[in-house]
């Protein structure tokens, strides 16, 4: 019953040897077992760092108190609420966009094909959720059993949420359209983000705050949840808070049967809905991949759908007519036909680290330059990697682009200039922000020179980013196989970016250096009019780095071969 | 009767009861009607050519009748199962190669085999798999996966998998395309064979050649409505008169007088009319 058509457990058990061996494969060049290894270590030190805040809290940091029952409702209740909102949008049943022909056209009930999904999710999600076991462990009483009780849950509330978008997908476009709604679906996830944060912050409070002020956060909470209508509205999920807080194995058994039995009928009750969900399934699919697809091109930041309303808007020609401006042109309208959750998301994320740099670096003068440049460094590296409106976009097109009547160092220069600049107004406009709310005397001058040299970085970050893209081009999109490769690549080529560019800024230094010590000691003209020197020569050398950049950028493309390698 | 035809014997379509049956089929994506009243039947044995513009609803016919989209108004009978009742058993009867066939990345074309295998509850195909995969032309393929296949590469595969399950009824949209002149020569053989063999044959593509060489009926279509259904014979000789023409000029005729719905039998509810 449970386990479903024998044509899909076949089909289930060649995915997974598939999987195996496009890892093994991955393993037959050098790169590829560097990649990995570097994954694993990766991998290995985060996990490491888990095990160990666990075995060694209570020797080494201040006593955990273990999450009390109420507490731990609340944050099954969180979660599910976070989980089912992603419902509303998601409704039917999801299937890759390539599969979806094959297995609807099969001679397979719709149960079966429910069932089969559902198990393929259970075997994805088991290591997600060992992991978040893992992290939640330390706040219960009992390891072994909080880890047993957390992972059973998560598997359950996985369960619960296929039923509830096949159940949406029966009840129609009306009622989905109505919880779906842009509102509505913000507000839940706003409820759900606010609920599961403070929670976190309260779970593991002790990490951020001192023992006091944690202490009073957790108590807060906890009188907050013990009253009449929160305490009734978290009480659904007694029996597997109950389950993960249990600190005797005859106490987890008791809450565990009863919940292990929910689970294989969740799984039945799913399958056996009858609901047709093949239209929104349909539907579902393409939207997922399209947004896989411009997560994977445009990144994270630069995804947002342009809808008809957008698009129809006309676009401006911010650098005039011509042939390397009507690149740049293009650049521009997609960036402001994404633009709105683009600014939003980014406008979030500096805020965060704006506020984040205030607290890291003490305010004063020396404090507030440096937080400047924490939030200038910051913004660059996440912007610059989170918004591509550059070649790491466009690379479908490449063999197009490569025909245009463009110089490739215009060419590139055209390509990366509406980014750099937009990610340069942002980063601009926080610091700008920070500087007058702190409103610390620190020099103007050293301000200016902040945001002044910003276009120049950003030009200079999202070359070398780009340059890196055109050697080694490759892609990642969450759900892809591989993600150990790709964390190993990733980080190997962030390491490259960086020696980059930390050899780009010494040589600006150098040449600042060279420039202050020829004119306050071999010229003697005094140290104001050194400073300028060393300004100009740092300012010149910076534009020559960046331009030296545009240059290789341009002949990388150049030489770039579209039929060698496909990210 | 039109090319092929020297290939296999077609049953008379009155004899057979049809293996294929549409009725009053409509299908529409929110206000916009995709196909409106659509009615047809395709006999064991016999190749149904689907011709008509961008847009005329053919794709959405297809996958409708293998069901990939839920039915909204209509009948659809597969080998006498009808799609929306007997889901399963109509589907366990055809086979249906879209028209960008996409395999499983990770699955090698051996694998496709032995998944399409156990989905359709075949025995003793191994042999039968091996022959497909040779007349295909994918032996020196068999271990390579479905993401580093080519376009016309993945087109074989989903012939093979469609052949192996020996379907009654087999749902093509642009069988041909990316597929190289020996590649064409091969997939019309074996499109001609399997019908000779008793399997009815929907085909739609806008290569009208094929269609004139293949078909033995062509069903027109254009807005979602049928405007011509029946052999190219009588397509010209009740269309434009000369007894010559060819199904380009049949085709731009029919579809020049937009909303005229000439020539489209009501067929029965057994699809005589196939």
């Amino acid at each position: 019953m449970i386990l479903g058509h024998r044509g899909l457990s076949t089909l289930a058990r060649l995915k997974l040897r598939g999987t195996l061996r496009r890892q093994a494969r991955r393993l037959r060049t050098p790169s590829g077992i560097l990649f990995a290894l570097l994954g694993l270590a990766l991998m290995t030190l985060w996990l490491g760092a888990i095990l160990f805040n666990r075995e060694l809290g209570d020797d080494f940091g201040p006593a955990r108190q273990p999450a009390s029952l109420v507490m731990v409702e609340a944050c099954l209740a969180a979660f599910t609420v976070m989980s089912l909102s992603g419902a509303l949008n998601h409704r039917g049943i999801f299937f890759p966009p390539h599969e979806l022909e094959t297995l609807f056209s099969a001679p397979v009930t719709r149960g079966d094909l429910v069932r089969h999904r559902m198990q393929v999710d259970l075997a994805r999600s088991l290591f997600g959720g060992v992991i978040f076991s893992l992290l939640i462990v330390s706040r219960l009483a009992h390891p072994l059993l909080g880890f047993a009780g957390t992972f059973l849950s998560l598997i359950t509330l996985s369960a619960l949420r296929q039923l509830v978008s096949l159940v949406l997908c029966a009840a129609g476009g009306r009622l989905s359209g109505f919880l779906g709604g842009r509102l509505t679906v913000l507000l839940q996830i706003g409820l759900g983000i606010t609920l599961w944060l403070g929670l976190m912050m309260a779970l593991f409070g002790d990490t951020f705050f001192l023992p006091e002020q944690s202490s009073r956060l957790h108590a807060g909470f906890e009188r907050a949840l013990e009253g009449p209508f929160l305490a009734a509205l978290v009480s659904p999920w007694r029996p597997w808070a109950e389950m993960m807080v249990a600190a005797t194995f005859a106490g987890f058994l008791s809450w565990a049967l009863p919940c292990a039995l929910v689970l294989p009928l969740l799984f039945e009750v799913t399958a056996r809905l009858g609901v047709d969900y093949r239209e929104a399934s349909i539907q579902t699919a393409g939207v997922i991949e399209r947004r896989i697809k411009r997560l994977g091109t445009s990144g994270p930041l630069g995804s947002g759908e342009v809808t008809g309303a957008v698009a129809a808007r006309r676009n401006p020609w911010p650098f005039g007519r011509g042939p390397a401006r009507a690149v740049a042109w293009i650049r521009t309208a997609e960036i402001l036909r994404r633009a709105r959750g683009t600014l939003l998301r980014s406008a979030l994320v500096l805020g965060l680290v704006t506020l984040g740099a205030g607290f890291v670096v003490p305010v004063g003068e020396a404090g507030a330059l440096g937080g400047h440049i924490v939030v200038a460094w910051v913004g660059l590296v996440y912007l610059g990697a989170g918004m591509r409106f550059d070649f790491r976009a466009d690379f479908d097109r490449l063999e197009q682009i490569k025909t245009w009547p463009i110089g490739p160092g215009r060419l590139f220069l055209a390509t990366l200039l509406p980014g750099a600049l937009l990610i340069s107004l942002l980063v601009a406009t926080a610091i700008g922000i920070r500087a007058l709310v702190l409103g610390t005397g620190h020099s103007a001058l050293a301000l200016a020179l902040i945001l002044g040299t910003l276009p120049i970085c950003a030009l200079a970050w999202i070359a070398v980013d780009n340059i890196v893209f055109l050697c080694a081009p490759v892609r990642f999109a969450p759900g892809q196989v591989g993600a150990l490769h790709h964390a190993g690549r990733g980080m190997a080529l962030m390491f490259l970016r960086l020696v980059v560019m930390l050899v780009a800024l010494s040589l600006v230094a150098l040449a600042a250096a060279a420039a202050f010590f020829a004119a306050d000691t071999g010229l003697e003209l005094g140290g104001d009019i050194a400073r300028a020197w060393a300004i100009a020569a740092g300012l010149g050398a910076l534009l020559a780095v960046a331009t030296a950049l545009v240059w290789i950028g341009g002949r990388l493309l150049h030489r770039f071969d579209v039929a060698r390698d496909r990210p | 009767m039109s090319g092929g035809d020297a290939a296999r014997e077609v049953a008379s379509p009155a004899s057979v009861r049809a293996a294929l049956s549409v009725r009053d089929f409509a299908r529409s994506y929110g206000e916009t009607v995709a196909v409106a009243g659509l009615s047809f039947g395709v006999g064991a044995g016999e190749i149904l050519g689907l011709v008509g513009p961008n847009g005329a609803g053919k794709t959405t016919t297809l996958r409708s009748i293998a069901g990939v989209l839920p039915m909204q108004r209509g009948t659809i009978e597969v080998a006498g199962c009808d799609i929306a009742r007997d889901e399963v058993a109509a589907k366990a009867a055809l086979a249906w190669i879209p028209d960008e066939p996409r395999p499983f990345e990770i699955l090698t074309v051996d694998e496709h085999l032995e998944f399409t295998a156990a989905l359709f509850g075949l025995v003793d195909w191994r042999e039968r798999a091996g022959a497909l995969i040779e007349r295909f032309e994918l032996t020196e393929k068999r271990r390579v996966v479905g993401a580093e296949l080519s376009r016309g590469m993945r087109q074989k595969l989903a012939f093979c998998c469609a052949w192996l399950c020996e379907p009654r009824v087999l749902l093509m949209d642009e069988p041909l395309s990316g597929l190289d002149p020996r590649g064409i020569r091969a997939a019309k053989r074996a499109i001609a064979e399997l019908a000779a063999s008793g399997t009815a044959v929907v085909l739609s593509s806008h290569l009208l050649e094929l269609i004139e060489e293949l078909a033995d009926r062509i069903l027109i279509l254009d807005r979602g409505r049928g405007l011509f259904l029946g052999s190219l014979s009588e397509a010209r000789t009740s269309l434009t008169g000369g007894a010559h023409a060819s199904l380009e000029e049949v085709f731009m005729t029919i579809t020049g007088e937009r909303g005229a719905d000439a020539g489209v039998p009501d067929e029965g509810t057994d699809g005589e009319g196939a």
